[in-house]
């Protein structure tokens, strides 16, 4: 395959054509770029998914590299892209709406910038990669620069990104200082077999670090819930899904499939990773109780998410990661249709507060039935979607052995029902309280939503097609590769 | 003599204490400009590592990866700057306190 063709180069091709059309473009076609960009978007996933498995291009071997988890992970960004570009679509930008080009640009060069990451097999490759994404979500999430609560949002997710840039630099310091490469490859058959040495362990643990930060584990959490509340709501989705999983894809990379090979590492930071879970379940879980704002409420419940997939890497098996890819899927597919829809609710009410759901049940039953499906896949009840993922990563811990991230995990996944059920509660249970605008939901919408609530019902019963996702991104030649023969 | 010869322990061990002081410093510090000079301490901290390593084992590719970094950390600092400037035109302050709209 040519350069020209990979969805990389696609998505950035869309978005600067998108920030050119804006510029030399006559008025009335600058109307349609927000349209324009979910087509493009739209566009590109199909060719991820036809040109899947295709070879790279020559010229990107010797930092990218086409395997099971790019198959499974390029297409995963590029679909959150769709939802953002969904989200931008319908969302008021206020005074900034004269810029709305760029908004609508920069989550395409996020996305591409997420694609490069999920091949990367270089350190550096993937610290351009991962800045590529962090700079254009700095500045989306200091879009609305009149708002004070946008740019608090931009500033704490900037200086946590910087901190998190830093580690990895210095990670990857280390990581030369002690293999002398930053190929992953020959890192991996360099060190193979031998004790590990110190300098590895340090350069472990500063990547890991920074990557905590990425997928918002504990202690590395504090910046999520601020600024999943000040940031615009396009931004917030693509920080809630999108950057998560890009956290865990590297996490899998770096740790689970350095892991098969490396066993002296792999000893030394299944504690810690599992620590890390155990402790992010619950905090997430916890603080998630009292939250009645649904952006909160849905950062925390990101936050104990991410503490479930670190449980299952942290056994850092195979079992584990597919686990994780699995697990994933099962939190984009919940978690996009809520974001979509906490969008619309936002455009009526200018806040996110539960008590603005109140009544919707009456009021607009195809919506509501679809985000409680969505709400209740989240929470891992039966038979829905969520359900099958909770119950792999609590089946990885017990085939592992690790009883006490099973029993937290439990544990906390019963307590976790407490704050899904607030928002439904809200929905069928509460007498609407205060006048409520007959705004209703446009009939795309709800038919999006109803599909994706039944999607999460029909994966539930039928989980075949994740499965498949999961066997495709951990290949037995993949899951090989890194015992290198040299 | 320790200071006889400097090796790559010596660069290490300034390199670690900058990032020491950078992490400090973004913790600790209330300005948000100063927390940003920090969080430039932490790349440049980095810098000097992977520069001192490349010259002491041969490796040209990290003190090529240098250059990444700088540009990186250039792009950061300059989108660092244009909202901590929109944030001083609504606050009239850059102090870091002062941003804790989002509470829960």
């Amino acid at each position: 395959m040519t350069a020209w063709f990979c969805p990389e180069v696609l998505l950035v091709l869309s978005g600067v054509g998108l920030i050119l059309l804006d510029a030399l473009a006559p008025h009335g076609l600058r109307k349609g770029v927000s349209f324009l960009a979910l087509v493009l978007s739209i566009s590109v996933l199909g060719w991820t998914i036809w040109s899947s498995g295709q070879p790279l291009p020559d010229s990107w071997k010797n930092l990218f590299l086409a395997d099971g988890i790019t198959v499974v992970f390029k297409p995963f960004f590029v679909l959150c892209l769709v939802g953002v570009s969904l989200v931008s679509m319908r969302y008021k930008l206020g005074t900034e709406e004269s810029v709305r080009a760029e908004f609508m640009a920069l989550p395409f060069f996020a996305t591409a910038g997420l694609c490069l990451l999920a091949g990367a097999r270089d350190f550096l490759a993937i610290f351009v990669a991962l800045e590529l994404v962090s700079i254009s979500l700095y500045l989306l999430a200091a879009f609305h620069r009149t708002k004070p609560a946008s740019l608090e949002a931009g500033m704490k997710l900037l200086v946590m990104g910087g901190l998190s840039t830093g580690f990895l630099v210095m990670g990857i310091a280390w990581l030369y200082a002690s293999s002398g490469t930053t190929e992953f490859s020959r890192i991996l058959l360099q060190q193979a077999g031998k004790p590990a040495s110190p300098a590895l362990l340090l350069a472990a643990g500063l990547i890991l670090t920074g990557l905590g930060f990425k997928v918002a584990a504990v202690p590395f959490h504090a910046w999520a819930p601020d600024v999943y509340e000040g940031a615009p709501m396009p931004t917030t989705t693509f920080l809630a899904v999108a950057s998560k999983a890009a956290g865990f894809v590297l996490l899998i990379r770096i740790f689970g499939l350095g892991a098969l090979a490396l066993e002296s590492v792999a000893e030394v930071f299944r504690p810690i990773l599992l620590t890390m879970g155990i402790a992010t379940v619950t905090l997430g879980t916890l603080a998630a109780l009292p939250q009645r704002n649904l952006k909160r409420l849905l950062a925390y419940s990101g936050i104990a998410h991410a503490g479930y997939m670190l449980l299952a890497l942290g056994t850092l098996g195979e079992a584990g990661m597919g686990t994780v890819v699995g697990y994933l899927w099962a939190y984009l597919l919940a978690t996009l249709p809520v974001l979509i829809f906490l969008n619309e609710v936002e455009r009526i009410h200018q806040s996110s507060d539960v008590r603005h759901l109140e009544g919707l049940g009456r009021r607009d039953p195809g919506v509501a039935l679809g985000v409680t499906l969505c709400f209740l896949s989240m929470a891992g009840l039966p038979p829905l979607l969520g359900f099958s993922a909770k119950l792999s990563v609590l089946t990885t811990l017990w085939s592992a052995g690790e009883i006490p991230g099973l029993i937290v995990g439990s544990i906390m996944a019963v307590i976790g029902l407490g704050f899904y059920l607030v928002p439904i509660r809200a929905m069928y249970w509460e007498r609407e309280a205060d006048v409520i605008p007959a705004v209703r939901f446009p009939s795309f919408l709800v038919w999006v939503l109803l599909l994706a609530g039944f999607l999460n019902l029909i994966l539930g019963l039928q989980p075949t097609p994740i499965i498949r996702l999961v066997e495709r991104s951990l290949a037995p030649s993949l899951v090989a590769s890194p015992k290198l023969n040299p | 003599m320790i200071f006889s010869e400097i090796t790559l322990g010596h660069y290490l061990a300034l390199s670690s204490l900058l990032f020491v002081i950078g992490l400090a410093g973004v913790i600790l510090r209330r300005s948000l400009l100063i927390i940003m000079m920090s969080l430039e301490l932490l790349l440049n901290a980095a810098n000097l590592a992977l520069v001192a390593v490349g010259r002491f084992q041969g490796i040209p590719d990290a003190q090529v990866a240098v250059f990444f970094v700088i540009t990186v950390a250039a792009a950061e600092v300059a989108l660092g700057l244009a909202i901590l400037v929109a944030i001083f035109r609504i606050k009239k302050t850059t102090a870091a306190d002062q941003l804790a709209g989002l509470r829960f």
